[in-house]
């Protein structure tokens, strides 16, 4: 079983830097309440003396340099949706293991990409640039993860055929095992993966059990663990950001409406009817806005949707400027038929979001784009005017 | 692990059409532009036919202050270019 593992290491922490460039080489923390406590969730890289788990108020006396950030949880789990959905585009088989790091299964996909190399470079560009992903490529789950931990930033390595002289040098730590057990192996002398292939698996078995069978298989490079492949959701979302905020309504809708086209574009969409639809901005510089509206029967087209949700925005007023809205239809219902249109311009819009799909597949994103009126009002040329990806 | 919201999020961003371009530009003691350099080459101004000034996004953390001048050229073509009052830089950008 060929599987790819892609790994983003700092996830939130990249997140936060792409967001505010003025993160970049400055020592960060990001923490999360957890109840009364602030729980640090990740740190710039090289961070030393600063662990996940750690209390803020544990390292707040002895760095005095240090930017803290509260997790915005929503938005990383969204941002690593999307890199899931963008592998799910590549391969049928992809499982998520923790924020920012999943296995693919590569099995039967290298003839649909040519080659191995250009297979794994479409999962590389599954991934935005900016979070240097690093993706490991073998024979089973604990294998792929080592790989990835061998590949540089951005790039990509394959465990050697010869796999005794790639693992023995592993610590027994990387095991995934509880820490009482590596405590243990250590207590008997084991400290690599090296020294726990050497040993018989009998001992193994008598003192540690099945993950003694498990731990001493993955010594050796065998690991028969399945691939459990990401079940597909009853929502399905996209967002939208503003090059300048918005205020006027006119424009919040034309981005909506854009959003709304973009969904039910998406193939997961087709032949798929949506019972709620939820607004959701980011306001400048204030917290958020959000609207959710019930469809009174599914809809599963954007005219029809487009004319419930304006009318639900009628004589609303905006809390402030928008910097970025995102638009999630939810509940969704299952497939239905579909009967093919009669109409001619139907059917050409098919055909177009057909052949841009396969360019989206091909290139790695959607190449088609058009312009789109943004604020023609403005007396800034540039908010004029932009180039928005064109979904039919 | 990670909480699996059971949602498929993507995003997809806006690219802005019509960005300044940076520019270098020679001025008079009234600060008018007398001579701009475009592409690698000096083009004098004959006549300055329109300029107007605008201020935006004040509220923003950079504010939006600019100088817009329209010129012909020697060479009879028309060109936009305007000064960042703020940042003190020059930019051709058509209006």
């Amino acid at each position: 079983m060929l599987i790819a593992f892609v790994m983003i290491d700092h996830f939130p922490y990249k997140f936060e830097e792409n967001k505010d460039v003025r993160l970049k080489k400055r020592n960060v923390v990001i923490f999360h309440k957890s109840g009364t406590r602030s729980v640090i969730m990740d740190t710039s890289p090289g961070l030393i003396g600063v662990n996940r788990g750690m209390s803020l108020q544990e390292i707040s006396v002895s760095l005095s340099d240090v930017i803290t950030i509260e997790a915005d949880i929503d938005a990383y789990n969204r941002e690593f949706n999307s890199i899931l959905i963008r592998l799910g585009n590549r391969s049928p088989v992809v499982e998520p293991s923790s924020l920012g790091s999943a296995y693919v299964g590569l099995d039967g996909l290298n003839n649909t990409y040519g080659s191995e190399g250009q297979l794994v470079d479409v999962i590389l560009q599954a991934v935005p640039d900016y979070m240097k992903p690093r993706v490991g490529v073998s024979n089973g789950k604990f294998l792929s993860y080592l790989a990835a931990m061998t590949a540089l930033d951005g790039g990509a390595y394959r465990t050697p055929d010869s796999l005794e002289d790639f693992l023995s040098p592993w610590p027994i730590e990387i095991l995934p095992v509880d820490s009482v057990v590596k405590d243990r192996l250590r207590s008997f002398g084991f400290y690599t993966l090296g020294h726990l292939a050497k040993c018989q698996i009998g001992p193994i078995q008598a003192q540690f059990g099945k993950i003694g069978t498990r731990i001493w298989y993955l010594s050796r490079g065998i690991d028969d663990e399945p691939l459990t492949a990401l079940k597909h959701s009853g929502v399905i979302g996209k967002q939208l950001n503003f090059a300048a905020p918005i205020i006027e309504m006119k424009m919040l809708l034309i981005a909506f409406d854009n959003l709304l086209g973009s969904i039910l574009a998406n193939p997961e969409m087709s032949g798929r009817y949506a019972r709620t639809v939820l607004l959701e901005g980011t306001i400048y510089n204030r917290g958020s806005w959000q609207k959710r509206i019930v469809f009174k029967a599914p809809v599963g087209n954007r005219l029809q949707a487009m004319r419930i949700i304006k009318s639900s925005l009628e004589g609303i007023r905006l809390p402030g400027p928008l910097e970025s809205i995102s638009l999630t239809l939810g509940e969704l219902t299952g497939e239905i038929g579909h009967q093919g249109s009669l109409f001619r311009e139907v059917r050409r819009r098919e055909h177009l979001a057909q052949a841009i799909k396969q360019l989206e597949v091909s290139q790695g994103s959607n190449p088609v784009l058009h312009v789109v009126e943004v604020e023609p009002w403005s007396r800034i040329p540039e908010r004029r005017l932009a180039l928005m990806t064109y979904d039919p | 692990m990670v909480k699996n919201t059971r949602k498929t999020i993507s995003s997809d961003d806006l690219r802005p059409l019509n960005l300044p371009i940076p520019t270098n530009v020679v001025i008079d003691e009234y600060e008018l532009p007398v001579a701009i350099n475009m592409n690698g080459k000096w083009v004098y101004v004959e006549r300055i036919n329109d300029a107007w000034q605008i201020s935006d996004e004040w509220w923003r953390d950079k504010p939006i202050i600019r100088s817009y001048f329209e010129c012909l050229t020697k060479d009879t073509n028309r060109v936009t270019l305007f000064r960042d009052i703020i940042f003190d830089n020059w930019y051709l950008q058509k209006t």
